[in-house]
């Protein structure tokens, strides 16, 4: 092989690979000079041996030079048309990324439930556990043991979902609070206690704006030696300061509840008007949060205890009101529509 | 109750102002439920702004205005005034008013344009009339409010939510009292009755009684005061008791009967006068109605009353029912001569019971229901005595009638000690404010001898107006702590004594309820009453159902299933415009036993139709829709399950008997060897019930979440894995299509044993060219031993073992 051919040679081959323009091409250009049967350098080599002995030392230094030059020039290519084809492929494949998202749907927790947990977990940090208890209750533990009077207008039907049986289920009814957990906890269990009661109850309520027939109530209960009226303001006012912040005001009526005594309801700032007084709060700036006291010596009796040994605090609050004061929703109804707009916000 | 402030003032030896009246009530346990003026005849006139004023069509002088009410609130008046422009403030009185100059508004159609109120000038409003036309308010009167607030018209009243066991709060010298003991400069000073000035006749009177009383209730009537008064002369009510009667909504009937609902009003004993004249037979008795009895009211109702009915008579009729509603015939009127005053203590739960049965709630059974202070009774019926003889003249005829039981009133007592102050209240209040407050309340505290005590010990008497109340320390504590001001009383937190649990449930549902949300879903929270038919919606049938013996619509029943709720809750969402939606519900359910009791259980119930996927539009490279399926929802509950970390195995076992579900896609979902729950697509049927079936699919699962809960927990500790290669395989099998997947994979771990690491189906495939009903199915298997590399012989031989038990056990073929 003369230097000449062997140049026009080289030359052939850098111009034939420049020209590929894919890796197809680029694939069947190093056949054409690398291939094991037809490849033009092959065929080269291949041919040494039928050279003059003094020619084939010159003639393979050659050839493999080109071939090394060759390989170096066919990888450097096979790297530019990657990058090549990697651009194009970019830019091919770019998309209008604001298109909508393909996700999960949302999900969410119910507000009543959320705020549920989340007192339980409060109430669990001043050691308070969780106690349950039927909903299909009987008078005794719904009232009587609750030291309600047998002619108290609470008892009666128009208030309260009595049971049509003329069985064993004849004096039942849907309990009216949790309270009737305390009476079974207390009979359970003996003090120091610390319980909560969360649970559904029931009121034969028309459906209004603010009255659902049934709802969320949580009841807490602490009977030990030395418990005092100052005890239910801490907890109850550490509580409120968790659930509606610091700055909420909250304040301590006197009320009456046949089941504590002394007994007060506790109140918070409306959120509505910022306690200024709206249709919401009745215009007082306040919207009840719940009743609470001292148990009632005759309730602490009924369960076995002595009065004058130990005393107890006891508190219930409605969780949907909680829930309502807290995200201000003004419409208890919303809480039992399910209406996604509504669950969607929680 | 309503109490007018200048009235309470004038019980008060110095005047309060309103505000701080109101405010001191609620800090003692008084609710003031509103301060507010009082005008009667405007209660339904309140502050309108008008936003637009139009021509009327028909009419050249009337003009066709809409107005603004505040709270969205708008209607539309047509008016005749010149003088308003448009963004006016007025006074609107609203459909129902009925205005001080005794003219009514109604709804009305002004020539064809409908009007729902009327603007009004000073003299409509019972004003000195200024000519102006319509009264125009100043720009920053606030919108909906009352014009009686506004304009500070009539007097400012109270409204007090009194508790059921304060009736001594029901009188305006109770609520004085009250005050008084707040505020310690004050003293009570309960008005006097106007006085002619003639001298007071003796209870005992002159000669004897024309009419005699006889109780035969003793227990429904411990007591009972009569008084018969002569040659009374008809006149006309004095102002000032017009005045009183009308500020607190109460209208001016007849001299007596007037005298009779002021001194209600200011004692809380009710009270009742009769024509004497009317009464058969010269007695009066207390008895039960008899079988078939009936009275007509005051208000003209004719009223059957029944054997529990307490009732005045005389020897042939029922003259009035007692502490509820005097009757007709021996009422009072402008001929009256000769009047026959009552006074006396109905039994609470009497007047209760017949003030319910019969719907007939008056001023005076509200007081009765309660009690009032039958210390007192006699008293006001002398008061009442001397007020009508004060103002219409004549004589008592005999003397006071008073059949009392022998034994009543009987005074309530009981020792008390200051140191039941410190225990109940956690403060240390001095003896000196504890007596302060108690004997201003009217408790009778005598020190017991003392015998070291360190706080001092009393003998107390309860006085009759709290008889009711108070029968024990703890109520006596109540008294003083919240006079002394719960506001006083230091927060504190109780000392740490037990160790924080958790409830397990509790803390499960919560974890549940993060993962299910995470995952797309909906928390709801439904009605657990609902209706047989509502369940049978949803294909849910019991035989017995927990049943309110008082229902209300669309709530007869407790709940037996989540399922109908929840498919509700999809419905309006899909009505609403939503109808890719999952939602689940923790709540209980509710089932009759044949023994009688009742089961409460927990479950958690999910239910979802639509798409897996939000966003799911469509284009270039967009997939197919994934809609839910029972794929889908089997996943999700195995999934949640295993989160739940219990020790055992999750299984699926083919349930075609489930109430709404898919026969042929629904699974009962095993856990070890119990069944808690089950989870499928929704049967066509009820999708069609709730109007879901438009191109949605509809899945579901309920889970007895309590049951899983209760198994044990599976402890968590850290499994070493090998991190030799492994050797992955596939396997396709054809298989008659009847056979169980469940079953093809068993055998299949089962063979493979220990180094067979995972297996998983990713191909089903099914067609004719199979063979009339087989499938073919594809796997993937992952081999790894622990230790070492497996060879590629030891696998292959695993899996010909594999494909030799396959074939043995159900007939299936290699799949080349």
């Amino acid at each position: 092989m003369t230097h000449a051919t062997h140049d026009a040679l080289l030359t052939e081959a850098q111009l034939s690979l420049s020209a590929t323009r894919s890796v197809a091409e680029l694939e069947s250009w190093h056949v054409q000079y690398f291939g094991r049967e037809q490849g033009v350098l092959t065929g080269l080599l291949r041919a040494i041996p039928s050279l003059p002995p003094k020619e084939r030392g010159t003639v393979g230094k050659a050839i493999n030079q080109a071939k090394q030059t060759l390989e170096l020039l066919y990888q450097k290519r096979a790297q530019q048309l990657q990058h090549e084809a990697i651009a194009a492929q970019l830019v091919r494949e770019r998309t209008d990324v604001t298109l909508p998202a393909r996700r999960p749907f949302k999900g969410s927790i119910h507000p009543v439930m959320a705020t549920r947990d989340e007192l339980v977990e409060l109430f669990a940090y001043y050691g308070f556990t969780v106690a349950e208890g039927p909903e299909v209750e009987d008078d005794w533990h719904n009232f009587t043991a609750l030291n309600t009077a047998a002619d108290h207008p609470a008892r009666d039907a128009q208030d309260t979902f009595y049971l049509q049986s003329d069985g064993p289920l004849a004096k039942c009814l849907l309990r009216t609070q949790t309270s009737s957990v305390q009476i079974r906890a207390m009979m359970a269990q003996t003090p120091p206690l610390r319980l909560i009661m969360p649970g559904r109850v029931y009121r034969r309520d028309d459906v209004t704006r603010r009255h659902y027939p049934i709802f969320h109530q949580l009841e807490a209960l602490m009977v030990e030696p030395g418990t005092h009226f100052g005890h239910l303001k801490g907890l109850l006012t550490s509580l409120c300061r968790s659930l509606f912040g610091e700055a909420r005001p909250v304040r301590f009526r006197p009320s009456f509840f046949p089941f504590t005594e002394p007994s007060c309801e506790v109140d918070v700032g409306c959120p509505f008007c910022a306690g200024q007084g709206c249709g919401t709060c009745s215009h007082s700036g306040w919207i009840e949060l719940g009743g609470a006291g001292m148990v009632h010596p005759n309730v602490l009796q009924a369960v076995g205890y002595d009065p004058s040994v130990i005393t107890g605090l006891a508190f219930g609050m409605g969780i949907d009101r909680v829930a309502m004061i807290r995200y201000g929703v003004n419409d208890i109804r919303h809480l039992w529509e399910n209406d996604d707009r509504f669950l969607r916000q929680f | 109750m309503r109490v007018p402030i200048s009235w309470l003032n004038e019980c008060l030896s110095e005047a309060l102002d309103a505000g701080v009246i109101r405010d001191t009530l609620t800090r003692i346990g008084l609710e003031v439920e509103s301060l507010a003026w009082y005008a009667p005849g405007l209660e339904t006139v309140i502050v309108g702004q008008i936003v637009d004023i139009a021509p009327h069509p028909n009419a050249d002088k009337l003009r066709v205005c809409q107005t603004d009410l505040g709270q969205g609130q708008r209607i539309q008046i047509v008016t005749g005034a010149s003088n308003v422009a448009c963004h006016d403030k007025v006074p609107v009185a609203l459909v129902g008013s009925m205005l001080p100059g005794g003219k009514a508004i109604g709804h009305s159609k002004l020539r064809g344009v409908d009007s729902f109120g009327m603007y009004c000038s000073l003299a409509e409003l019972g004003l000195p009339d200024d000519g102006a036309g319509v009264m125009v308010l100043p720009p920053d009167t606030p919108i909906g409010q009352p014009i009686a607030d506004a304009l500070q018209l009539g007097v400012q009243m109270l409204d007090l939510a009194v508790t059921a066991n304060r009736p001594d709060a029901l009188g305006v010298i109770g609520v004085a009292r009250e005050l008084v003991v707040a505020h310690s400069h004050l003293q009570l000073r309960p008005p006097a009755l106007p006085r002619l000035g003639s001298a007071r006749p003796s209870i005992e009177g002159n000669g004897v009684s024309p009419i005699v009383v006889r109780c035969e209730a003793e227990a429904a009537c411990p007591l009972y005061g009569g008084l018969i008064l002569r040659n009374v002369t008809p006149g006309v009510t004095p102002d000032w008791l017009r005045d009183r009667l009308t500020s607190i909504g109460l209208r001016s009937i007849h001299i007596a009967v007037d005298l009779t609902n002021y001194l209600m009003w200011l004692t809380g004993q009710p009270l009742h006068v009769f024509d004497a004249d009317k009464i058969a037979g010269g007695s009066v008795v207390i008895r039960q109605a008899r079988p078939g009895e009936t009275v007509v009211t005051l208000d003209g109702v004719t009223r059957a009353l029944d054997e529990q009915d307490l009732v005045i008579a005389d020897c042939e009729k029922v003259l009035a029912i007692a502490g509820v509603m005097g009757g007709l015939t021996a009422a009072v009127d402008e001929h009256t001569k000769s009047l026959f005053l009552e006074a006396a203590y109905f039994s609470p739960s009497g007047v209760r019971r017949t003030s319910r049965r019969l719907g007939l709630g008056t001023d005076s059974s509200y007081r009765f229901e309660r009690g009032v202070d039958p210390s007192s009774t006699l008293d006001v019926l002398i008061q009442l005595r001397d007020g009508i003889l004060d103002l219409m003249g004549g004589e008592q005829a005999g003397s006071l009638l008073r059949v009392a039981r022998a034994d009543f009133p009987s005074s309530v007592q009981f020792s008390f000690g200051l140191d039941a102050v410190d225990r109940l209240l956690g403060v240390d209040i001095s003896q000196e404010e504890a007596e302060r407050i108690l004997r201003g309340l009217g408790f009778v505290l005598k020190p017991q001898t003392a015998d070291g005590a360190k706080r001092s010990v009393y003998d107390v008497v309860v006085p009759g107006w709290r008889c009711h109340d108070v029968s024990s320390e703890a109520d006596l504590v109540e008294e003083v702590g919240r006079h002394w001001g719960y506001d006083n009383i230091p927060p504190v937190l109780p000392p740490v004594i037990h160790r924080p649990v958790q409830h397990p449930r509790m803390v499960f549902e919560r974890k549940t309820r993060e993962l299910l949300s995470s995952w797309g879903f909906r928390e709801v929270v439904t009605r657990s009453l609902t209706t047989p038919e509502a369940e049978a919606m949803a294909g849910v049938r019991m035989p017995r159902y927990i049943a309110l013996a008082h229902p209300l619509k669309d709530m007869t029943v407790m709940r037996s299933s989540l399922l109908p709720s929840l498919l509700e809750v999809l419905r309006h969402n899909r009505y609403q415009g939503q109808g890719n939606m999952g939602v689940y519900e923790f709540g209980r359910t509710y089932t009759g036993q044949s023994d009688g009791s009742v089961v409460e259980q927990l479950w958690l119930g999910g239910a979802w139709t639509g798409s897996l996927w939000q966003g799911m539009w469509r284009g270039d490279h967009a997939p197919e829709p994934l809609k839910v399926d029972w794929a889908s929802i089997k996943g999700l509950v195995e999934s949640l399950i295993e989160r739940m970390h219990r020790r055992g195995e999750v299984s699926f076992e083919a349930a075609s008997d489930v109430e709404g579900f898919h026969p042929g896609r629904c699974a009962r979902i095993r856990f070890n060897a119990l069944t808690v729950g089950v989870v499928g697509e929704l049967h066509p049927q009820v999708m069609a019930a709730y109007d879901l079936n438009h191109g949605l699919n509809g899945a579901a699962w309920l889970l007895d979440f309590d049951l899983l809960v209760a198994q044990d927990e599976r402890p968590l500790a850290f499994q070493p894995f090998s991190r030799q290669p492994a050797a992955l395989r596939d396997l396709a099998v054809i298989v008659p299509e009847s056979l169980e997947s469940d079953a093809v994979l068993g055998t299949i771990r089962q063979v493979g044993g220990a180094w067979l690491e995972r297996v998983s189906l990713f191909d089903r495939y099914q067609s004719e060219g199979l063979g009339e009903a087989k499938v073919s199915l594809a796997f993937n298997l992952s081999y790894r031993h622990p230790e070492r590399t497996l060879s590629t012989e030891e696998v292959e031989c695993l899996q010909r073992e594999i494909v030799n038990a396959l074939t043995t056990q159900f007939g299936a073929e290699l799949r080349a």
